[in-house]
């Protein structure tokens, strides 16, 4: 879990003035705030460190054109993560219009295969969280998004609400249908990685 | 898939997305509730995979690249106004979509194609149109017969 909030708002909102007067300098302190939450964000859909790079010069650029139109009554994470978001999701479209799936370049998939042969095996840790990112990139974009928002980034129910510009009850319903879709697929997958309670649901 | 009041109680709860009240009164709850707690239990236990994985990280120089990135980029002023430009293009085009769609809709009422629209083509029944005319010509003939006025 990250904390999203270390300095107060005040402090991106002077450093937004001070780009939107000129300041190259200001522009740059924006991006060495934010760069880390933005490469891991886009780490969560795109493993390939080249892509992802451009993948986040693209979004910052972004963030420099269209400054002017960010509204302050917003936070400017909430703001920044929703064109990271877009920017990833666009780039999974493209991804998948040319029939190449770029996360899977490192072999996840491949070890997914061969422990989908032997289910009942004992997974450490480390493999449990590959197992689980695996999962996660089979979903649809929008349940993936909301599970990387929230399981991955800690981001909080109003948070997500904002980056991804739906209700609150609308956040709250797709993150459970986005859990039932995790959890059936790994229980497809990895059937004994699944409580008991958890396997039942409780769903209607 | 609905979830129910209890499944979304147990992921508010799982969250830590409940006040202090209600986290303390669902906690209570799940003592009392075996069942339910099981399910809590579950829920916080698929988790585990999601906690642990290496975030990725900007590469030395990221943020000098951005910066020579964005000095090729026109400046603020031309940026503001190629974005209202563009947004003055997109309104001109809805307003042209919203006209042609009007058009459309009226040529399509003028030509009745639509429910309720004009058309030139007659509705009745043949026999009642015969009986229409019948009528009309009798009272052409009727008025032709009658005396003239004011003489």
């Amino acid at each position: 879990m990250f904390a999203l909030k270390q300095r107060p708002e005040s402090t991106d909102r002077d450093l937004i003035a001070a780009v939107l007067d000129g300041s190259e300098a200001a522009f740059g302190e924006l991006v060495e705030r934010y760069k880390d939450r933005v490469f891991r964000l886009l780490g969560r859909y795109c493993r390939d460190a080249v892509e992802r790079e451009d993948l986040a010069q693209e979004v910052f650029l972004k963030v420099f054109r269209k400054l002017h139109t960010f509204n302050h009554d917003a936070q400017f994470f909430t703001w920044l993560y929703r064109i990271t978001v877009n920017a990833a999701t666009d780039h999974l479209s493209r991804a998948s219009t040319r029939r190449l799936r770029l996360v899977e370049d490192t072999g996840v998939f491949e070890r997914g295969d061969e422990e989908h042969g032997s289910p009942s095996a004992p997974l450490e840790s480390e493999e449990l969280t590959q197992v689980t990112r695996g999962v996660v990139e089979q979903l649809p974009e929008k349940f993936r998004t909301i599970l990387v928002l929230r399981e991955f980034e800690g981001l909080s129910y109003t948070d997500i609400a904002e980056v991804l510009d739906i209700q609150l009850g609308t956040v709250e319903s797709r993150l459970f249908r986005a859990r039932q879709r995790f959890k059936d697929a790994l229980t497809r997958q990895h059937p004994e990685l699944v409580p008991a309670a958890g396997a039942r649901g409780g769903t209607r | 898939m609905t979830p129910s009041r209890d499944d979304l109680w147990i992921q508010r709860y799982v969250d830590g997305e409940l006040s202090a009240d209600d986290a303390a009164d669902f906690s209570a709850r799940l003592l009392r509730e075996p069942e339910l707690r099981a399910r809590a239990d579950a829920q916080q236990q698929l988790r585990s995979g999601f906690v642990g994985e290496e975030a990725a990280a900007p590469p030395a120089g990221f943020t000098a690249n951005v910066l020579a990135e964005v000095r090729r980029l026109p400046d603020r002023a031309e940026l503001e106004s190629m974005d209202m430009s563009a947004a003055a293009v997109r309104v001109c085009v809805r307003v042209l979509l919203a006209a042609g769609l009007l058009l459309g809709l009226g040529l399509a009422w003028n030509a009745g194609l639509l429910d309720g629209g004009r058309s030139d083509q007659l509705q009745a029944a043949p026999a009642t149109i015969e009986k229409e005319l019948e009528r009309l010509d009798q009272l052409i003939l009727e008025s032709m017969e009658a005396p003239p006025r004011g003489r």
